[in-house]
């Protein structure tokens, strides 16, 4: 659930003990559910990890067992972010990171591409116009520098 | 937090620009509020479809005016959701909100605070959020907890009456809590045996968790009504399952697996606590999920059994070492059967847990109406404070 586990913060010489209870297997079947119903329906799912009883061993279990497919992304939004296809085309983790880099969110999306990532049509408008107005205040500065190297030539 | 006391003084009056739009100026993109919408919708266990929404949603709002209001009480509640907000993505509510005074946390202080309050209740009129943290002592006309001259009861009916809605923040201010622990010196209350003509939510806890807060004050704003709450005026989406039905070690109490005594070779393999006294099947709350700490763990993970301090009265119900099945009263009856399907390994069914869930809510509705009785009782006592709204 959050990068501190209880194995990294047994610090002292204790013998480490996997508690595993099985919860990622049972996971796998309810993902491979979704999955095949996205290819019929095209309906997104998404399973929230942080509200499942998983131990942090489970967690490993689980993204074991998922792998890692072609996609991995990360985000700075308001903290640091996680986004990668599993090996399964598809289904997607999504792992968004408070203060202390804890995982506030922690997620299997299982959609073409998760919202996350797609740029939002306001943030586009906003850019749009930050760019012209960039690009118009550049094309004033070269101007600015022509009339200066003409006046410098004459 | 540089963020909180930046926003705390900033007028609160409806503005122009919404919240994506002043957001926008910042610099701070649309992702940021998907990220929290996600957050939020995530522990408010609603529909993943809900985090889009809930950002367009609340990219569309203006900021909402907060009082909160200081009674008797620890400053625990404060010091659990201040401390908890980094600048990053729980930060975000900050920019949601317009916190406009606050004992606490206020720079002014005297008149000037007072005149602050009653400004913001002014400009704000019937729109403000009324956050009430610590209980109200009715006992002897109040006097027992004043400021600024008056007594904590005028000051909740004063700032009640304009109110949109309030949330009793931390035990003391939803049931009483610990000022409200038998003798009951002060005939201190929660605000609900006192406010009764506005919604009210309670958000228990000894702290309660500051995400809790977050997506109370999160879903008002952009779902423009309240929470489900339940029989306790408690959001259900953070109260509605027990500590014990969300907990990592519930697999192992599920096979008989207890812990019998702290950090033995059982308590390390992650086996239930139950026998060394957890209250985690009696209580309702989220910390098995949201956790505490910006979710690094919670007393049971760090190998302490829960205390039960988002229930009813919670100082008053016996040890905190002893199994459950060993207290007095209902609960009794209720536990002996928890324990006993969870000493059988793999026997415990659906139906036996809802039936358990139904039990406890009843016997959480009947201490809430002892409670009640309680209440009036120690109200009758006072000789001025006591008369409800």
């Amino acid at each position: 659930m959050t990068r501190n586990s209880l194995d990294e913060i047994d610090m002292v010489g204790r013998e480490t003990i996997a508690m595993i209870s099985g919860l990622s297997l049972a996971l796998m079947t309810e993902i491979s559910g979704h999955l095949d119903a996205f290819t019929k329906t095209g309906k997104a799912q998404t399973i929230d990890l942080r509200a499942l009883p998983m131990t942090d061993d489970d967690l490993r279990d689980l993204d074991m067992r998922l792998g890692k497919g072609e996609v991995m992304a990360t985000l700075s939004v308001s903290g640091n972010s996680e986004v990668w296809e599993t090996a399964y085309a598809g289904v997607w983790r999504v792992r968004h990171f408070g203060g202390g880099e804890k995982a506030m969110v922690d997620e299997i999306v299982i959609t073409k591409v998760p919202e996350i990532l797609i740029s939002h049509p306001d943030d586009i408008s906003v850019a749009a116009v930050r760019l012209r107005t960039a690009q118009e205040e550049m094309s004033d500065d070269f101007r600015d520098d022509e009339v200066r190297d003409d006046e410098d030539v004459n | 937090m540089a963020k909180l006391y930046q926003n705390m003084f900033e007028a609160s009056v409806p503005q122009a620009l919404t919240l994506g739009e002043q957001l926008a100026q910042k610099g701070v993109s649309r992702r940021s509020i998907l990220k929290f919408s996600s957050y939020v919708a995530a522990i408010m266990a609603l529909p993943p479809s809900a985090a889009s929404a809930m950002a367009e949603s609340l990219a569309k709002t203006r900021r909402q005016s907060v009082i909160w209001l200081s009674f008797q009480e620890c400053t625990g509640c404060t010091e659990s959701i201040t401390r908890s907000f980094s600048p990053t993505l729980e930060d975000l509510i900050f920019d949601f909100i317009s916190l406009d005074y606050s004992e606490t946390l206020m720079d002014v202080s005297g008149l000037a605070a007072e005149a602050a309050r009653k400004q913001a209740m002014e400009e704000n009129k019937g729109k403000y959020i009324l956050v009430v943290e610590g209980s109200i002592p009715l006992k002897d006309g109040g006097v027992y907890s004043t400021s600024a001259g008056e007594t904590n009861l005028e000051v909740l009916k004063d700032s009640a009456k304009d109110a949109l809605a309030i949330i009793a923040v931390g035990s003391c201010a939803t049931f009483g809590g610990i000022p409200a622990a038998l003798p009951n010196p002060t005939g201190a209350v929660g605000v609900d045996k006192i406010i009764k003509d506005k919604p009210i939510i309670n958000v228990s806890g000894c702290p309660p968790i500051p995400e809790v807060m977050t997506g109370t004050i999160s879903y008002i704003l952009s779902m423009g009504k309240l929470p489900d709450l339940d029989a306790l005026g408690r959001p259900l989406a953070f109260y509605g399952e027990t500590i014990h039905d969300r907990c990592y070690r519930r697999p192992f109490y599920e096979k008989g697996l207890f812990a019998k005594s702290f950090d033995d070779e059982a308590a390390r393999k992650g086996h239930c606590l139950y026998e060394v006294g957890c209250k985690g099947p009696t209580t309702y709350n989220a910390c098995a999920t949201l956790k505490w700490n910006g979710g690094l763990t919670f007393p049971i993970q760090s190998g302490h059994g829960c205390l039960g301090c988002s229930e009813p009265d919670f100082w008053d119900k016996g040890s905190f070492y002893q199994p459950l099945s060993t207290h007095k009263g209902d609960l009794e009856k209720m536990v002996v059967g928890g324990a006993a399907i969870g000493a059988t390994a793999g026997v415990t069914s659906a139906v036996v847990m809802r039936s358990r869930r139904a039990k406890a809510i009843k016997t959480a509705q009947k201490q809430a109406e002892i409670k009640v009785q309680k209440d009036s009782a120690a109200e009758d006592q006072s000789a001025q404070g006591g008369q409800h709204d």
